[in-house]
This record gives C-alpha cells, structure tokens and sequence, in this order.
C-alpha cells in the first residue's frame, strides 16, 4: 500500500520536476497524503457572513465529489455520505469561496464567509495577466474598487483615480476645460519621453475624434500609460466612456517588478481594469441612477465692460490715426458711434451667451445570477453628458453581456460589450470667441433676431472709411442654424476566456479577444454660418461645408497564461508563465466637399463640389506584437519574498536587427515584523520594505522609422505613372526606449492599525530614447531615427491613512487620510539635432514662431517641463518700459531670445490629496482635497487678455486700464497701454514678469450619502435590498497663487452628482 | 469503474499539459518573425514595392517626378525652375529686371540671385536644396540599383534593361549637374574636391572627389547606361503609346539622351576627341531632327513653344503652368527688357527675323512682355505639355561646331552652326565674318545665349571656358568672386569630413 502510495507521489513528482524544469529551473518535491477512505452519513452545518448574519442560498459543496447542497433560509445546510476529513467548498455571491477542512468524524459546523470587497485590496495583487497573493509581490501597485472611485467622482472614473493616487497626473488642459469630449492626458509617474513631434507621431493620425485607434492613442501622447481591460489592451476613450458601475477595481501598477511582464509596453506604467464578474446565487437586479448636474466656473474672468473697453480702445488709439487726417475723422466718426451705443444701455455680458446649466443622467443597470456552474450577468447603461456650453454633450449606451460556465476544473466565460458614444460639439464654436467679443455690440436687434453683422457698413452709416478691426460676426448667429458636429465611436468586443485548474497547484487560462472600434464624425457648415462672412468674394461654389469621417479599427489578441502556485510547510512558490499576441489593424478616411449653400441640404452628395480640397485623405496602419513572460516568487515563512520576472517582446515596429527585446525585473521584500528580534510594542506592528529594479521598455513610436518604406507620390503623376520614394532612411537598428524602473517601498502599520503609512521611493532611467540624427544631406536623407537620449526621473509617494473612529456599537466611522507625490524630471543626454531645434526657437526672424509664450528648450541637466524665458526686472516707472536683464548681467529694454534662462518648471513639486471620510449609521460624509505646489506657469491669459492684447479685435482683462504704466513714476506691473502706430499692441515676448507659481488647494470631491437601514417598511415592501441615495459636488472651490482665465476654449465646470442606487 | 476510469484519462490528461504548453510556444518561436513583419498599409514596404517589374517601374518614376519636387529638395522645383527657367537663368542674366527688388514672386530671391549672393538667407536654403534634393534622387536611384541587382527573371520584354540603364544615366545625369554647380571651372580646378559621387544607399557619407575623377565616374556610369540601353527597342521615339512606361520617349533619359549627355560630359572635361563623337552620333541617329518652320509660332492649340521634336530629353510636370504663371505672369514678371533682348537676337549675325525673337516672348496677362517658353496655351495637346527640356538637339550641332572649331575647321563648325541657324529663321553666317576660331567661338557663345534662355545651360557654358560673366551678360551686378561654384552646405561641411 505504502509502495503504491509512493509511486503514485512518484509520478506526480515527475509531472512537477518537468514543470519546474522548464519553468524555473528549480526543483520542487511534492508529498501528498490522501485521506481515509471513510464517510460521515449526515454532516449539519449553518453558513454565516463575517457580521453574524446567516446566509441563504449559498452553495455548500464538498470538494473532489459531486455533493452539493444550497442553504435554507436559515442559513442551515444538510450533506450526506461526506469523506471524512472532507474539504467543504462555500460560495455566496459578494463574498470569497470558504474552504475548511473537516475534522475527523465531525459532523457538525459553522461557516463563517468574508466579503469580497476586502478580499480584493488586501490579499490579492491582480497584474492583468495573473493574479498572485500580496505576500508574494514585492512590487508597486496600488488598487483601488470602483466603489471607491465612484464616490469621489461619479461621472469621471480617470478624475477620480487622478484625486486618489498621487502618482497619477492629469495635465490640466487650460484651453479645453470641462469640455466633455476630450479625453485627458494622463501619465503615471512623469514622463519618459521628450515633447516632440519627432517621435514621429501627431501626423500620423488624420482622424479627428480621438478615436478607438490603439496606436494612434499612443502615438500622440507617447507618455500614455498602458491601458489593460479585463486582460486586454484597451483605450483611454473606452474608459472613459465606460459606465463606472461596471468597475469592480483599478489597480495601477508602477515599478519594474509590476509592470516588466508586460515588457515593451509598459514603461508608461499600466492601469488595470477589471469589470464585475457574475457570481452565483440568486438572480440579483442592480439599479443606480446618477444626476449631474454642471455649473461652469467663470469667476477666473475679469474682463471689461462697454464703456471701459471703449475707453481702453481709445487710450490704445484704436481711434487716431496721426499720420492720416481723412482716417483719423472717419475713425472718431466710429468713435463716436459705438460711444453711442454705450450710452443707449448696450453692455452685453458675452461670457454667458452660450452657457447653461448641463443636467445630464446616467443610468445603470445590471441582472446577474446564475446557479453554481453557469451564471450570467446583463449590464445597460444609458449615460447623457450635457456639457455647460449650450448643445455640446456627450451621450453613451452600454450593454454587456456575460455568461460563464463552471465544472469541477473547467471554467468558461465569454464577455461581449457593445458601446456607442456620440459627442456633440457645441453649435455656439469656440469659448474664446465669446470672451473676445466687444459688449457694446446687441446680441439681437430690436425684433429680437440674432445679428449676424454686428455693425451697419460705412457707408450706411454715412462715414467714408470702413470700422476699425474689419467687419465684427455674431458666432452665437450660428447656433440658430442647421448644422451638424458631432463624432461617434461604435465600440464591439467580445472576450472569451477559457481556465482549468488543473489541480490544486497548477492552473491553465487562455483568452481570445476580439475588438472592433467604428469612429467617425460629420462637421456641417451650411453657408450663412459667419466663418464663410469674409469668403464671399471667394465664389459661391467654396461657401459652406461638410466634412465627414470614418474609421475602423481592429483588433485581436490572443493570451495563454499557465501558474503555478504551492505552498509547502514555510515556503510557498508562485510561478507564472504566459504568451500574448496582438494584431490590430486600423483605417480611416475622411473627405471634405465645399458649396452647400443652404442649410437643409445637410448632406455629403448636396455639396456641388471639392471646392479647393482636391483630395480625400486616409490612412491605414497595421501592427503586431508578441510578449512572453516568465515570473517566479518565493517567500520564505511570511518572511522574506524574492520575485523575479522576465520578459521577451516583439513587435512590427521594431527595426528588422532588433525584433525581439528581452526585459526583465527583480524584487525583495522583508517583512520586519515577523522576525524573531522585533519585540511586541504598542507603537509598531507591522512593517514591510520592499526593494525593486528592473527594466521595461516603450514602443510608441512609428513603424515606417525602422522599415524600409516607399511613399507613393499621389498628387503627381509623370506621363499618367505614378511614382513611388523612399520616405526616410529606415534604422534597422532601431531599439525599443527602454527604463530601468527601481524602487524602494516601505508600508507600516503603526499604533495597533490606528495609523497606515505607505512610501515608495523610485527612480526612472530611461535610454535609447529615440531621437533623430543629423547626417550628410549627400547620403540623400536629413537625418535619421535612433536612440541617443536619456532622461531620468525620481520621486517618491507618501500615503498616510488613519481609522480615527472605530465604533462598531455605535457605527460611528471616521477616517482620514493624506498623500503626497513628487517626481523630479532630468534630461541626461540629448542628440545634437536637438540643440538645432533650440537655435531654430531662439529665431527672431522666423515669422511662424510665436515668441509670445515660451517655446520648448531642452538641456542635458534640465527637466522637459523647464520654462525658459527672459529675466525681467519689471517695468521702469520712467518709461513704463519692461527692463530686462542680459546674459551678462546687463540691463536693457531690448527683448532678445538668446537672454533666455530657465525660470520656472512646468512640474509641480508636490501633488496629492487629503481626504476625510466620515460614516455614522446610514449616513457618508467624504470630502477630498487636492492641492498641487512648487511648479510654475507661464500666465498666458496676463500677456494676452492685457499686454499683447489686440484692442482694434477683442476685449481685455479689466485690468488693462487699471494696472498698466499710464504715467513717470506709476509703479505697476504692467506695461504701459500707449498708441505707438499699432494700436497699443506691444509684442510681449517671453518674459519672467509672467512666470507664476502655480500652486492650488481645491475640493476635488465631496459626498453626502445615505444607505438606507434594510429594516424598513418601505424598503420591504419594494423588496429593495441595499437602497442608497448620495450627492457628489466636485470642484466646489479652488485657492489657486495664479489667476488665468481658465478654459478659454471650453469652461471649466463644477458639478454635482445626485445619485440613487439599489438591489432588488 | 467509470469514475476509475475517468481518473485515469484525467492522470493522463495532467500528464501532457505542460509538454503541449512547451510544444504551443516552442512552435509560435519560429513564427515569430514573420509575423511581426508587417509594415503600415498606407505606405508600401520596399519589399512588397520592389517584388515586380511594376514596383521597380514606380520607383523609377519616383526619381523623374523627384526631378520636379525631390524629398529635402528646395522650395522652388529642381529642374523644372532652380536649374532652368528660375534660378540658373537669372544667374545667366536672362532676366535684367532682377535687378529691381522683389522682381519674380515677391521677396528678395531673384533680387539676391542676379547679384549673385550665394549666402543670402533664401538664396542658401534654395542652394542647400538643390544639393539635398539632387542627393536624394541619387540615394533613390541607388537603392534601385542595389535592389534590382540581377533580377533579371521579373521582368518582361527589354524593361530591366531600360531600368537599369535609365536609373545608372539618371544618376550621372544628377552628379554631372551637382559638378557643374559645386565644383570648380574645369579650366582652373579638374583636381579640386568637388561633390561625393555616391553609389551606394547608406546613411554614412561618401567622401568628396575631384571634378576630374567625378566627371570620369559620370562617364563610366553613362557608357554602361548607354550599353544596358542599347539592348532596349531604339527603333523609333514614341509619343502615347498602350504601354505608360514605353510612351514618351523624350520624357525618359533615353539611348540617345544618354549619347548627348555623354558628349556633353566630354566637352566639360575637356575630352572633345569623344564629345564629337556622340554629338555627331546623336546628329546621325535623325531621331530629332530640327524644326523646319516655325512651330512656336503656330496657332494657340498647336504651339509647340519648346520645339519639342528637339528634345533628347526634358522633365514632364503637371506643374509648369503654376510655375512660369507665378514667374512670368504677373504684373512682377521676370524678364529680359527690350535693350538685352535686341543685344541677344537682333544685333550683330542675328536679326529680327529668328523665330526664338519673334515666337519666345509675349504678353502676360498684365500686358508685360515676358520670355514665353513655358506658357501652358490652353486646349495645348497633351504630349506639348508640362516639357523642360534637359538636353536638346541644338545642343549637339554647338558641341560638334565647337569641337570642329577646336581643331580649325572653321568651315564645317560654322555649316554646323548655320544648320541651326537655318532652322530658326536666320540667314547662314556671312562667312567673310567668321575668319578665326575666335569669331566663330563667339557666334556660338551667342547661339547658346539665343538658344537656351529659360533652359539655364547658359551659364554653364560660362562657366566651362571660365568666361568673364560681366562682359559675357553685360549684367550691371558686380561680379564676386567664386561666383561660379555654389557654396557646399553647412550640414554637409559639417557631417561629411
């Protein structure tokens, strides 16, 4: 019996030693003892929740056989004939599987289940591709539930990860404000790459909806984290427009031990989403229901009034001209007119013409159920985005749909989404117009008619010459017309995941994806729209326009993973092992026509013509990539950790000599306090360092950089042949960027876990940065692409967080908690073609450059977000002249660009968040503030709304009569507002007067809840089971050091979330 | 039993996960690198291009539309404006009212030209272009040479001879310019650095050469071009024909072509045993005979302004219209004022009756006279339209006249020069006139004047006999020194030492 015993250990020890051999090349020995062979006739037993609270309908199963029982109402279960010493299986929807071994000849029991929600913060680090316990990571990562995201902000789960996790940076984007169909920049841990268009992308993408196009995405910002949904690469915009319901958790992974096994693509970082999954029991009816509300935020505006614009325009000499008597009195003869409307009341406040209030809705809902091996779950959603501009708006539908099915070792799910998401842009045009836009001008005339011309011609009016600044159109005239612009993207996924479990060790997962992305966009113009006012004379046949687009992007991934996991006596070994690949495949065309004269032919086919657009413009790109990743961990009694991973990636993009990049990463972990030498004490319980490096790399870059590619020549024909050239002089050396991610990581928990404290410390070196090289222009090229720079990042991230109030008698609740991140950026290696382009940007005779905002410089020892102006002393109360300071330390009033220092960094030293969440029975309190400190920013609206303000065209900041130099001796801190010929417009170039501290403390978040108590009549009687009702105001006040007018393109907004959510 | 059995199926069924999980990988590793290689669809991968006859066809024509607008090349086109009716002819004061400030398109390009100041600003870029779109050709050209190699098997018909042999002449064609404008009069620096002549596609640069030892590259690539062709169809030139690649004769850098260009190159060097030769072989051939009426003066719809039967061989572009309307016809046209152009036709041998006097110049819209060459008449069929010509018949009796002249056979250079002369309305020389080698030089330098205006040989004839450029163009600018080699560009100085 022993010697048969013994064999039979044998063989699987030979499957193990193959397993280990080819895996990791370690040996591990198995030692397997069955059990008897004896049967319990009845075992009782009562299954409850971790509060005490019994359950019904859990499934009771005893494992390795075929029993299988459901619990009463009372929580009480019946088994017959179990082995004895059997493994009794629990599961229950909302909690994890419970497992316990019976005792011999036990027969009675109780079974207590955890939630899961916990579960899946603690123990278990989820990378996207294999899931592994917390003990055996020694990585960076941090997750967070979609609960949690969903309450600070409802309606915008990438604004929510932002406020939670300070290594996450949106770039805040002054010009497109709370626009609702732009997608934010985002990027973990700064950035790796140089903010140039020589990466070869922003070109390359001709669509104009940031569309569903993976490489496109990554191509225009090179910085983007790489996005995993439910194991597959996704995009930004399918998160974005996501139902933030279906989030079960986010989990962003930062260092090289995290991230290496997503190899070429992962030295951005990786965001992880995982959706709900269906779980058993009985069918569950999830509802929420989410009101936003949009207030937009125009209190950065100062802008002046009728009079005093006119009395601006006058000072500036909009209306003299000293060297042209004849002008000069027909200008005065304007002067006078618009003096006029001043003082008949016209005093139009612009800035809120085209704003509203936006209501929009969200609705959410969801059906999952399913017995123990086949369960499903149905997801809808309906989401209307109204934005604060009248008729801008984005709308989404949802549905998914899953279905699973579980045997004894095999589970199977297939997940299908279907999503369409239209985007409407605003009929009113662009914000900026409006803050422009002179309020001694009426919006309507005396009938009420919109204007379209604002002003009666010259000669209408009898004066001889024509209005200074040209004829002025009313951009609201547009939003009565018949126009359309919008973009959509009809989104199709379907995902199939196959798992076996092969035995308790060992498991086998394959998945199969398949995506389908359909962006397009209609723009129609119709003639009388006044951007067509001054093109008149052009001909009939160019006014109106209608410009449509269509996209279609692929893709199909395909994924084995294989793990490994066991523990035996102190050590447990985890090994994982999988091979991924990817084909995505995307096009687009976009065709413009011109000649639409009247607004209801708003059709392509109506148009009479190309007008001057000859050609129709598409684009089509292909790529595959391929990765393996090999990971092995071992911890050695709770103790010590040690990981190592491995990576190999491909990829098309890739030169011909380099296709495949190794990567790899390793990590220790040591957790202090269960060593014998760390005494018991009050003030320390726990503490955990961890120590990782490793390198991963970066493909976002363009294919055609490292192949050998030919451009045909489609404007041109010789003879009625087509020609074809080599378009640049492909690197086959070229190399993936690559990052050598190390951090240091200590979590604790201190003063028996009243006091958890986290901090990670890491540096980012990252190499071959890819650049372009000058060379001979004989060889018949300019230059080329290769890698030649380096930049470095470092930083740190502090969390702190305190359950102050821990009253479970009294369900009182309170906790704060407070982080903070840094991250310091350094450029260590440049190419010399990078030097030319700082030349080029120091140019004053270059007409195209605008030397009004600081341009991009880079410098070996400098970070990329560097501002480089002119020092500046100020203005000279004698001469209201700006003093700049030279070089050499020499003063002088001349603005010259090769003056220019480093005097500021776009970068904020410090981001973080500081949040308080309180609960008292029912009732949530929450509020989180983010604050930002140490960077810097050129105040671009100052120059521009005071100093180079173009009073003859648009209005300005009040300020522009009350703090410019006016007389010797004013001392101010603007430049003086004279006539000198071109109506008071003084170039202001890029000076450090403007360079401002921009620091900001703002109410990210704030939420009033309400779970109402499950006892209640009315919630009985609706059979409601968790009915919970909560408000959200996000951005309720912002203390920033700069003021600018913020959204100048678009209005920032703030919101309020009124939500409503229940089970049946 | 059964649960027995199904125990051990699933035994074995455990047993050979692993071994397939490795065989699955094991078997993708292969596959790998083909299937990673897949280049973006909306440009073709040089492979795919280059598989057949047709890719290497497009490549080809690729390099003649790059004679027109080349990658890295310069603002105006390469040889449809800088080596012809732009830049070259206003060096060779074709146009006297570039004197005036912003004569031409606007700005001080033509202005900066004509005073020949090489390192203005805008006359540099439009000189780092020349040389950077020329070098770009060549790197095309040369990768078509690599490529084709002896894939003879792919093509059909004489077309890898054609090729081969167009792409080897087109590459010399390129360098001899490139020698002409970079390099040093042949008279006075044969042995100075010139340009790189580049054979090979790679991304590290060629060292300069000599003139000399250029100019002997030029000749060993156009004899073996002239070789590949000779084993093409040479039995007629072609208008449209059913084969795009075979029409137009004229617009490819044929047989003959190849034959001028040679005779030109051994003029250059100074060989002028051999530029007889060709010259004289390319007379013989009767392919391109003179005109023998006055073609440019026909109707509007049938003006053949360029005596197009002439041409060896001149670049086809859709944009010529664009570029001489923008040159010549405005109310700031470039032109050649009455005086200059009595002193280049009327005076001396000439006469009022030369059809290039009274067919070359008229009336732009805003009523101007301008040179003509290049108007586009409307309803103007299409084998006369969008020509430059690059190398023209005429060219080939002043090469052969001067080679006759050369060894002092005055009478049959001038018989040469009278063909000519005969062919655009003029009487033949009044041989009492022409009694040395001197005058009969100096009635060819006014044939070359006459001739190519608008063409921009004419400054390169100057320049090959080192011709004091104030009293050759009577120009009023004050000639510079080195005026007649073009400054290298900085990038290549820098890069290429």
């Amino acid at each position: 019996m022993n010697y048969f015993k013994n064999k039979l250990t044998g063989k699987r020890r030979i499957f193990s030693m193959m397993a280990a051999c080819t895996l990791f090349l370690f040996l591990i020995t198995t030692n397997i003892v069955y059990g008897q062979e004896k049967t319990i006739p009845t075992v009782k037993g009562v299954v409850k929740n971790d509060g005490g609270d019994v359950l019904a309908g859990a499934t009771v199963s005893v494992r390795g056989t075929k029993i299988l029982t459901t619990t009463k109402s009372d929580g009480t279960f019946e088994l017959k004939n179990v082995p004895e010493e059997a493994v009794l299986s629990v599961s229950y929807v909302g909690h994890t599987r419970t497992e316990i071994k019976l005792k011999p000849r036990q027969a009675e029991i109780t079974i207590r289940m955890t939630s899961s929600s916990a579960v899946l913060t603690e123990v278990i680090v989820n990378n996207g591709l294999y899931r592994r316990p917390a003990g055996n990571f020694t990585g960076a990562a941090k997750t967070f539930t979609g609960e949690e995201l969903k309450s600070v902000n409802p309606s915008n789960v990438l604004q929510a990860l932002a406020v939670m996790e300070p290594s996450i940076r949106i770039e805040q984007n002054n010009a497109l404000g709370s626009d609702p169909n732009q997608l934010p920049i985002i990027q973990i841990r700064g950035q790796n790459n140089l903010p140039l268009t020589t990466q070869g992308g922003a070109a390359t993408s001709a669509t104009p909806v940031s569309n569903g196009d993976i490489m496109s995405t990554y191509l225009l910002n090179p910085n983007q984290p790489l996005i995993i949904l439910d194991g597959f690469q996704s995009t930004l915009q399918i998160i974005y427009d996501m139902d933030i319901n279906r989030i079960a958790s986010i989990t962003v992974l930062k260092d090289a031990a995290a991230t290496t096994a997503y190899g070429s693509k992962a030295a951005n970082g990786v965001i992880v989403v995982e959706t709900k999954q269906p779980l058993a029991g009985r069918t569950q009816i999830v509802y929420a229901v989410n009101m936003n509300v949009e207030i937009a935020d125009l209190s950065s505006y100062r802008l002046l009034d009728a009079k005093g614009l006119l009395e601006a325009q006058r000072l500036a000499g909009v209306y003299t001209d000293p060297n042209n008597h004849f002008n000069d009195v027909s200008l005065k003869q304007w002067y006078d007119y618009r003096k006029y409307q001043v003082a008949s009341g016209v005093n139009t406040y612009w800035l809120s013409q085209p704003i509203r209030t936006g209501i929009g809705t969200n609705h959410s809902l969801s059906i999952s159920g399913g017995a123990r091996s086949v369960r499903y779950s149905l997801s809808l959603n309906y989401n209307n985005g109204v934005g604060v501009m009248k008729g801008s708006g984005r709308e989404r539908f949802g549905l998914n749909y899953t279905l699973s099915y579980t045997n004894r070792s095999l589970r199977f799910s297939n997940n299908t989404t279907v999503g369409h998401a239209k985007g409407y842009t605003t009929p009113w045009g662009s914000y900026s117009q409006y803050s422009a836009q002179f309020p001694f001008f009426k919006p309507t005339d005396s009938a009420g008619n919109t204007i379209k011309i604002f002003e009666p011609t010259g000669t209408a009016l009898g004066i001889p010459g024509s209005p200074p600044g040209g004829v002025f159109t009313n951009t609201a005239y547009n939003a009565g017309l018949d126009m359309n612009n919008y973009g959509y993207t009809t989104t199709f996924s379907n995902n199939t995941n196959v798992e076996w479990t092969i035995n308790k060790e060992m498991r086998l997962r394959g998945a199969v994806g398949f995506s389908n992305n359909m962006p397009g966009s209609e723009a129609f113009f119709p003639a009388d729209h006044t951007m067509f006012v001054n093109a008149l004379a052009a001909g009939v046949a160019d006014l109106g326009s209608y410009t449509q687009s269509r996209g279609k992007n692929k893709s199909i991934d395909g994924r084995i993973n294989f793990d490994y996991n066991r523990k035996f006596g102190v050590h447990t070994v985890m090994a994982a092992f999988g091979v991924s690949m990817q084909a995505t495949e995307s096009n687009s065309t976009t065709v413009q026509v011109s000649g639409l004269p009247n607004d209801y032919l708003n059709q392509l086919g109506m148009a009479n013509g190309y007008g001057t657009i000859i050609k129709p413009a598409a684009t089509n790109n292909v790529t595959r990539s391929l990765s393996s990743y090999i990971s092995v961990s071992y911890n050695y009694a709770d103790r010590y950790t040690a990981e190592i991973t491995a990576n190999a990636s491909g990829s098309s993009q890739f030169g011909s000599n380099n296709r495949l990049a190794p990567f790899w990463a390793g990590g220790v972990a040591w957790n202090v306090d269960k060593e014998k030498f760390f005494k018991k004490n009050d003030i320390i319980q726990n503490v955990r360092v961890r120590l990782t490096t490793g390198i991963t790399g970066n493909q976002n870059f363009a294919a055609h950089m490292s192949q050998p590619v030919f451009q045909y020549n489609l404007l041109n024909n010789y003879r009625l042949q087509l020609g074809a050239v080599v378009q640049s002089y492909a690197n086959p050396d070229l190399k993936w960027q690559q990052t050598l991610k190390s951090n240091l990581g200590v979590t604790a928990a201190l003063l028996k876990g009243k006091v958890n404290i986290g901090f990670d410390y890491f540096t980012e070196n990252t190499d071959n940065l890819i650049l372009p090289l000058d060379v001979a222009p004989s060889t018949g090229f300019v230059n080329y692409q290769d890698n030649l720079g380096a930049v470095k990042n470092s930083g740190y991230e502090f969390s702190i967080s305190s359950p102050i109030i821990q009253n479970r008698t009294k369900n009182i609740f309170w906790s704060l908690s407070f982080n903070v991140g840094h991250y310091q950026n350094e450029i260590t290696k440049l190419s010399p073609a990078i030097e030319a382009l700082n030349k080029a940007n120091n140019s004053t005779t270059n007409p195209e450059l605008k030397q009004t905002t600081p341009l991009p410089r880079f410098e070996v020892g400098q970070s990329m977000t560097r501002i480089w102006a002119v020092p500046s002393l100020g203005i000279d109360p004698a001469t209201g002249k700006e003093v700049f300071v030279k070089l050499d330390g020499s003063k002088t009033f001349v603005w010259d660009p090769n003056d220019k220092k480093p005097v500021g960094d776009g970068n904020s030293k410090l981001k973080g968040m500081i949040g308080s969440n309180f609960n008292y029975k029912g009732f949530t309190f929450n509020i989180n503030l983010t604050y930002q400190v140490g960077g810097q920013m050129y105040n671009q609206t100052l120059v521009d709304k005071i100093e180079n303000v173009n009073l003859l065209v648009t209005n300005a900041d009040e300020r522009v009569l009350t703090e410019r130099w006016k007389q010797p001796g004013d001392i101010v801190s603007y430049k003086s507002l004279v006539a000198n010929g071109t109506n008071g417009l003084q170039q202001t170039n890029a000076t450090s007067r403007f360079v401002q501290d921009n620091d900001y403390l703002e109410a990210a978040s704030t939420t009033i809840g309400y779970t109402f108590p499950t006892n209640l009549a009315w919630v009985k009687k609706l059979r409601l089971s968790t009915p919970r009702l909560f408000i959200t105001q996000n951005n309720v006040f912002r203390f920033a050091t700069i003021k600018t007018e913020r959204g100048t393109g678009y209005p920032f907004s703030r919101s309020f979330s009124f939500g409503l959510s229940t089970t049946f | 039993m059964t649960s027995k059995l199904s125990r051990i199926s699933w035994k074995y069924f455990q047993k050979l996960t692993l071994p397939a999980v490795i065989a699955v990988t094991v078997l993708f590793a292969p596959g790998c690198k083909k299937f990673l290689d897949v280049p973006p669809k909306d440009l073709v991968p040089q492979a795919t291009l280059l598989k057949d006859e047709q890719g290497f066809k497009d490549a080809l024509t690729g390099v003649y539309l790059g004679m027109d607008k080349p990658k890295n090349g310069a603002n105006y086109g390469l040889y449809t404006t800088n080596l012809s009716m732009g830049m070259m002819s206003t060096l060779a004061y074709n146009y006297d009212n570039a004197t005036v400030p912003n004569i031409g398109v606007g700005g001080a390009f033509f202005n900066n030209v004509v005073y020949y100041v090489y390192l203005d600003g805008e006359v540099r870029k439009e000189i780092d272009g020349i040389w950077g779109g020329m070098y770009n050709n060549i790197a095309n050209l040369n990768n078509i040479l690599i490529q084709i190699g002896s894939k003879e098997e792919i093509f059909n018909r004489d077309n890898y001879n054609r090729v081969k042999g167009e792409a080897t002449a087109l590459r010399a064609l390129f360098h001899f310019d490139l020698l002409r404008m970079f390099g040093q009069p042949p008279l006075s620096g044969p042995a100075v650095k010139a340009i790189p002549y580049v054979t090979q596609f790679t991304i590290r640069s060629t060292p300069f050469v000599t003139l000399q030892a250029g100019l002997d590259s030029c000749i060993v690539d156009l004899l073996a071009a002239k070789d590949m062709l000779a084993a093409t169809d040479t039995s007629a030139v072609l208008k449209g024909v059913d084969d795009a690649f075979t029409s137009y004769t004229q617009n490819h850098l044929n047989y003959w072509a190849v034959q001028a260009l040679l005779a030109r190159v051994y003029l250059y060097k100074g060989d002028l045993e051999n530029a007889e030769i060709y010259s004289k072989s390319v007379i013989g051939s009767n392919k391109f005979p003179l005109i023998s009426s006055n073609v440019a003066g026909a109707a509007n719809i049938i003006r053949d302004r360029t005596f197009s039967q002439e041409h060896l061989f001149s670049v086809y572009s859709t944009s010529i219209k664009d570029y001489s309307g923008s040159l010549f016809g405005t109310a700031t046209a470039l032109r050649l004022l009455p005086a200059g152009k009595n002193t280049v036709y009327t005076s001396g041998s000439g006469n009022a009756s030369d059809y290039r006097y009274t067919s070359w110049f008229d009336n732009n819209a805003s009523a101007i006279n301008v040179p003509s060459k290049f108007f586009q008449d409307n309803n103007l069929p299409y084998e006369l339209q969008g020509n430059v010509p690059v190398i023209r018949a005429s060219e080939m009796y002043y090469i052969a006249a001067e080679c006759a002249n050369n060894k002092n056979d005055i009478a049959s250079g001038a018989s040469l020069l009278n063909k000519v002369r005969a062919a655009r309305g003029l009487n033949a020389l009044n041989a009492a006139g022409i009694t040395n080698t001197d005058s009969l030089s100096t009635e060819i330098m006014r044939e070359y004047q006459k001739e190519f205006i608008q063409e921009g040989q004419t400054f390169f004839y100057y320049k090959r006999l080192n011709k004091d450029l104030k009293q050759a163009t009577g120009t009023v600018a004050v000639i510079p020194a080195g005026v007649y080699v073009f400054p290298i560009p900085d990038k290549e100085k820098e890069y290429n030492r």
